[in-house]
């Protein structure tokens, strides 16, 4: 088991076998996001309070919930970096990085483009979309560390420890935010981002969500392929692996 | 097709929302399988040398 | 083991007394930034008395982010830190010393100059306790979560502006409470329940961030 675990995060290993699951991965999350599409605008029904805007929700709560996937994805790479000092991870730490942070943008963008028809402004400092700007001010503050820290590896370590300290402080940062916002606008009643859905507006948003989530798998494969490459440039393997081109 | 292109005058949002995430996830795919291509060549030339 | 906590913290306070010009600049700049609020808001008494709560501590936060830089720089650079690393007590214990030191040279001033602040921002007198409460339990957080992202980036250059953009999302929290706490002051509500919240981050900071700190040191030295 140790060892096929070792087999499986050796650079050389895991370059074969992601290459075999990239195609799949496109293929699966294209298909997933068409049909998502299609039936987020054109199938499902208006909601009757927030009239057609809400559609906004298919892509901005997919968003929103990967945004906080690839923060725990990378809190557990950089867990496993620093325990068994895997390059792997510490690849995966940083690439999760620059992924985590667009998935949090978007979600941040369709957030006010969601918040200008229902709410009248694009922005408010409402709790989650404040706690959501301080999770991509994280993900830019681990971004940035590889601009300053040029040996990949200790760079890789330093992003690993920032991911952990970050995990274990989301929690703290979200329940203030929440609680201050709510100290702030007592007497505001909001209308819910997420409205008690009913099963034909619920199904197009779980298949945006496989959708999200299949798109993060291959776009962080195509990405450690990449950075697998670059690293390794100088090996034996990666020569023979480019000789076909 | 007018009415969904409006759709209730919040087309606008909508349909910016939707073509900025679209173009985002595929400019991020697209700009990633291109550094592949970059980085092969880098390799290639320094092989070559 | 406590005794040699207190070498350590006893070496840097010697260190920082014999630069006394040192130890007066984030004070200088803590009064100097209030100043500039009243210059670029308004100086009305009573707009300025509702805004100072937060003014006063997003001041703090700057003042201690910028004093965080130095905290390891120079034991860097001389190499003490590897002593530390190799003597035979517990580096997170004696790490954690250093950042006491350093609160008691940067913290304990602004402890003494905060009230006067809180006058030049006109804010209401009753207030005051409740702001030294929080500046005197919110800061010794800012300095150990501070401390963490200083040991991971003073070992690089270009690491004083990566700081803080590491360290100063993880001070919100800190902001909340203490900025909360001041202005129910102002409003004559309870704070003990935002002190509370205050003390309990100390408490889990005090705990975990030792740790955290000696862990970053070792990265940034090999």
């Amino acid at each position: 088991m140790w060892k096929y675990l070792h087999r499986l995060s050796s650079l050389k290993y895991c370059y074969e076998w992601s290459g075999k699951w990239v195609p799949w991965l496109l293929g699966v999350t294209a298909v997933l996001m068409l049909v998502g599409l299609y039936w987020g605008l054109l199938v499902a029904p208006t909601d009757y309070q927030q009239g057609e805007s809400y559609r906004i929700m298919y892509i901005h709560v997919p968003s929103a919930w990967m945004s906080m996937f690839v923060y725990a994805v990378m809190a557990g790479a950089g867990f496993v970096a620093l325990v068994w000092k895997t390059k792997l991870s510490e690849i995966i730490v940083s690439e999760c990085a620059v992924i985590g942070a667009m998935f949090t943008a978007l979600a941040l963008i369709t957030g006010m483009l969601w918040g200008k028809p229902t709410w009248g402004t694009y922005w408010l400092w409402d709790a989650r979309l404040t706690s959501e700007l301080i999770l991509l001010f994280l993900y830019f503050g681990i971004i940035a560390i590889h601009s300053v820290i040029e040996e990949p590896r200790t760079a890789g370590r330093v992003a690993s420890i920032l991911a952990i300290i970050g995990i274990i402080n989301i929690p703290i940062i979200h329940y203030s935010v929440t609680w201050w916002s709510s100290l702030h606008q007592p007497n505001m009643q909001l209308v819910s981002k997420t409205p008690s859905v009913h099963p034909s507006m619920l199904y197009p948003l779980l298949v945006m969500a496989v959708a999200f989530q299949m798109y993060f798998v291959s776009l962080l494969f195509i990405r450690m392929r990449n950075e697998i490459l670059y690293r390794e440039r100088l090996t034996k393997w990666v020569k023979k692996a480019l000789a076909g081109h | 097709m007018q009415e969904l292109l409006i759709l209730d005058g919040k087309g606008f949002y909508v349909w910016s929302a939707y073509a900025i995430t679209m173009i985002s996830l595929v400019v991020a795919l697209v700009s990633a399988s291109m550094r592949k291509k970059k980085i092969i060549k880098e390799i290639d030339e320094s092989l070559e040398q | 083991m406590l005794s040699v906590v207190l070498t350590v913290i006893q070496r840097d306070l010697l260190l920082a007394f014999r630069r006394r010009a040192d130890l007066m600049n984030p004070v200088l700049f803590y009064v100097i930034v209030a100043t500039l609020f009243p210059l670029g808001v308004s100086p009305d008494v009573e707009f300025l008395g509702r805004l100072a709560p937060g003014l006063v501590w997003v001041t703090t936060l700057l003042a201690a982010l910028i004093s965080m830089e130095s905290i390891f720089r120079q034991d860097f650079d001389d190499g003490s830190i590897e002593q530390l690393f190799l003597s035979p007590h517990p580096f997170s214990m004696l790490v954690f010393g250093k950042v006491a030191a350093h609160w008691l040279i940067t913290g304990v001033p602004m402890l003494v100059i905060v009230p006067l602040m809180a006058l030049l921002l006109h804010l209401p007198v009753q207030a005051i306790p409740v702001l030294w409460a929080t500046i005197l339990l919110g800061t010794p957080i800012l300095s150990l979560v501070g401390a963490i992202g200083a040991a991971l980036t003073s070992g690089f250059r270009g690491g004083g502006i990566l700081l803080g953009l590491l360290v100063l999302p993880l001070y919100v929290p800190v902001l909340i409470f203490a900025s909360s706490a001041v202005s129910a002051a102002v409003d004559g509500l309870a704070v003990s329940g935002h002190l509370a919240m205050l003390g309990a981050g100390l408490i889990l900071a005090l705990v975990l961030a030792p740790f955290a700190i000696g862990a970053s040191l070792k990265i940034s030295m090999s």
